[in-house]
């Protein structure tokens, strides 16, 4: 894949596409993401993103109504965040500051190699398909983001074990973690919205066919069908591997940074270090509406509790 | 085959011998029989029912010396040499020596990994027929300490999740002889089993031949890698196969007096020997046969393939 890139045969006509490690990540240049976009580009764009699972774009000081209108050339925005809601004047936008609510629950006490890891939202019936976050406050080290290749996380599975997960399906949900109770404000939150879904644990992706180790670490809590003590078992097998670092990207960003990723085919793990500096952080996160992950068989995942997050403009 | 049943059911209740189990899934001791003596027809199969059920069953006071333990174990199946790797006792070839420091020539002195499964095995399922059955008799016994567990492999796939079941059912593994994981081999050790050693590839599943029960066929001590996955996949699913194989409620413990004899079916328990008895000085002796046992058999109808070695046969064909 990386030499076919190299090659250049089928090379974008009207961007830059820099590969950044050999599975996972490309810096997008050539695009100035304030003005509409071509639809040649959009088109390029997607495919880039769909290839290197996440995309970065630097220099891109756009502002909230310029983030939206840009994201818009690629999908429906859900409302900011289904859970943790959204910054005043844009629903759509959800904030990622370091205090944010999402991280009331305190730092784990039991810190795996998988701790953290998580694609947006899997609680849902249909997570979203794209997440775009922006880099506005950053501090001037630290703070790094990093994603991983779940497709390429699937391939290098054996056969027999591909084989074996190819057939099973887990259940994800919204919880703090186990070890650590959450607390009221924490609990307050997931009273008012409450996802809990059943997904293949090989997702078929809708536009590549592609199958991603669709496991997200921080949602997924049990496989079906198994005792406890094999799910969790299996689980760290699967997560263990999912996050090896051969399959992942990291990122280290500036004020103007912009990562688009596809949410369907890779997981992600916010930054821990900067709770242990002073220097403040934000970003603003849309994302875009995605539909019901299909397993290898066909069969698509089960609803279990909660609705499927919409497009803003539905609700 | 529920425990409620058996102490109801009369109808096959044994005419000669007494059966008393001690624990919920396995182990049961026998009375009412004289092993010392020609056993009656009747009372062989009674006593081979009560193996195949209780997986390993336990006399008590039956002083048998070296001729009357090869004499009992005759009436239950052909003998193998004493142990097909480490030799056997002077004159009596069948006959091998469970002495407390059998293994100190073994091993390098490097401190072995300890892990809930380190140390259980069925015996010599390195061989692609490993033995059937192995009887041990108990001659020199700390007054306390030196306990030996085995363990339920056809209740622990049972207690296997119906997906799990169906994932290992396809699976086989390969068994060989090496040191503890941490421990070194000797140049002895490793000299005899370039001579001697033996490495087969066993289903992870096995079909009981009499029974048709299936078995978790793990031996932690002889399985080393499950064929077709990744190493890392294969140790972490070992390792949970292994710490299911020897969950509590599958075992059984048992405290050994002289004249004592374990009896069990080596295609269906794995064993561990005890630690503890290094920790004082107290000698400990015992002596075991083992019954020629056949290639296993997976749910596919498989059989195990060898890799290396030698069959274990009987002694008298050698």
């Amino acid at each position: 894949m990386a030499s076919a890139v190299l090659n250049d045969a089928d090379a974008p006509a009207t961007i830059t596409v820099n590969p950044l490690t050999i599975n996972i990540g490309a810096e997008i240049g050539g695009v100035d993401l304030r003005k509409p976009l071509l639809p040649e580009t959009v088109t390029e764009i997607r495919a880039a993103l769909l290839k290197w699972k996440v995309i970065f774009f630097h220099d891109q000081e756009i502002d909230h109504a310029q983030h939206l209108a840009f994201v818009k050339q690629f999908g429906e925005p859900t409302v900011g965040h289904a859970v943790f809601g959204h910054i005043d004047g844009y629903p759509e936008i959800y904030s990622i500051a370091k205090k944010r609510a999402a991280n009331q629950f305190g730092a784990p006490k039991m810190v795996a190699p998988w701790t953290g890891w998580h694609a947006d939202i899997t609680s849902a019936i249909n997570p979203p398909a794209f997440s775009i976050l922006r880099g506005v406050t950053l501090p001037p080290y630290g703070g790094d983001t990093q994603w991983t290749d779940l497709g390429a996380a699937y391939r290098g599975l054996s056969e027999t074990m591909r084989g074996f997960v190819d057939g099973l399906r887990g259940l994800h949900y919204t919880a703090a973690p186990a070890v650590e109770p959450g607390t009221k404000a924490y609990e307050d939150y997931m009273k008012r919205r409450k996802l809990v879904t059943e997904h293949p644990i090989v997702r078929v992706h809708p536009e590549t066919g592609e199958r991603a180790l669709y496991v997200s670490p921080s949602y997924l809590k049990e496989i079906v069908g198994m005792t406890p003590r094999e799910s969790q078992q299996f689980l760290e097998l699967l997560w263990e591997h999912a996050v090896r670092q051969e399959y992942t990207v990291r990122y280290r960003w500036k004020a103007g940074d912009i990562a688009f990723w596809d949410n369907r085919a890779a997981c992600h793990h916010a930054p821990t270090d900067i709770f242990e500096v002073e220097g403040e952080r934000q970003l603003y996160r849309i994302t875009l509406v995605g539909d019901v992950p299909v397993g290898v068989d066909g069969t698509p995942s089960k609803p279990i509790e909660g609705d499927p997050i919409t497009a803003y403009a539905a609700e | 085959m529920s425990n409620t049943a058996m102490l109801h059911d009369l109808a096959d209740a044994p005419s000669e011998i007494e059966i008393n189990p001690v624990s919920i899934h396995i182990g049961a001791e026998i009375g009412g029989v004289d092993l010392t003596k020609p056993l009656s027809a009747q009372a062989v199969q009674e006593i081979r029912a009560a193996l195949l059920k209780w997986k390993v069953i336990f006399f008590h006071d039956q002083h048998l010396d070296h001729e009357q333990h090869l004499a009992f174990s005759w009436q239950f199946g052909e003998l193998t040499i004493g142990h097909a790797v480490f030799g056997n006792v002077e004159e009596h070839p069948e006959i091998y020596s469970i002495a407390k420091h059998r293994k100190a020539n073994r091993y390098k002195t490097g401190e072995k990994m300890e892990k809930p499964w380190t140390g259980w095995h069925a015996d010599i399922t390195a061989a692609i027929n490993p033995p059937a059955a192995s009887i041990l008799r108990g001659v020199n016994i700390p007054p306390y300490g030196g306990d030996t567990q085995w363990t339920n492999l056809v209740a622990a796939y049972n207690g296997l999740s119906e997906t799990l079941r169906g994932f290992i059912d396809g699976l086989r593994g390969v068994h060989k002889f090496a040191p503890p994981q941490g421990a070194g081999s000797s140049e002895d050790y490793q000299e005899l089993l370039r001579k001697r050693g033996q490495t087969s590839e066993h289903p992870l599943v096995r079909v009981h031949p009499e029974t048709g029960e299936r078995a978790l066929y793990v031996s932690p001590s002889f399985l080393k890698s499950i064929v077709g996955l990744t190493p890392r996949e294969s140790e972490q699913l070992l390792e949970l196969l292994w710490e299911h194989a020897v969950r509590q409620d599958f075992t059984v413990r048992f405290r050994w007096k002289a004249g004592d004899i374990a009896f069990w079916d080596n295609r269906q328990t794995c064993h561990l020997a005890p630690s503890d008895i290094f920790q004082i000085d107290a000698d400990r002796q015992l002596y075991r046969t083992t019954l020629v046992g056949d290639v296993p058999v997976g749910v596919d109808g498989k059989p195990s393939n060898s890799l290396q070695g030698e069959p274990i046969l009987a002694y008298a064909a050698e």
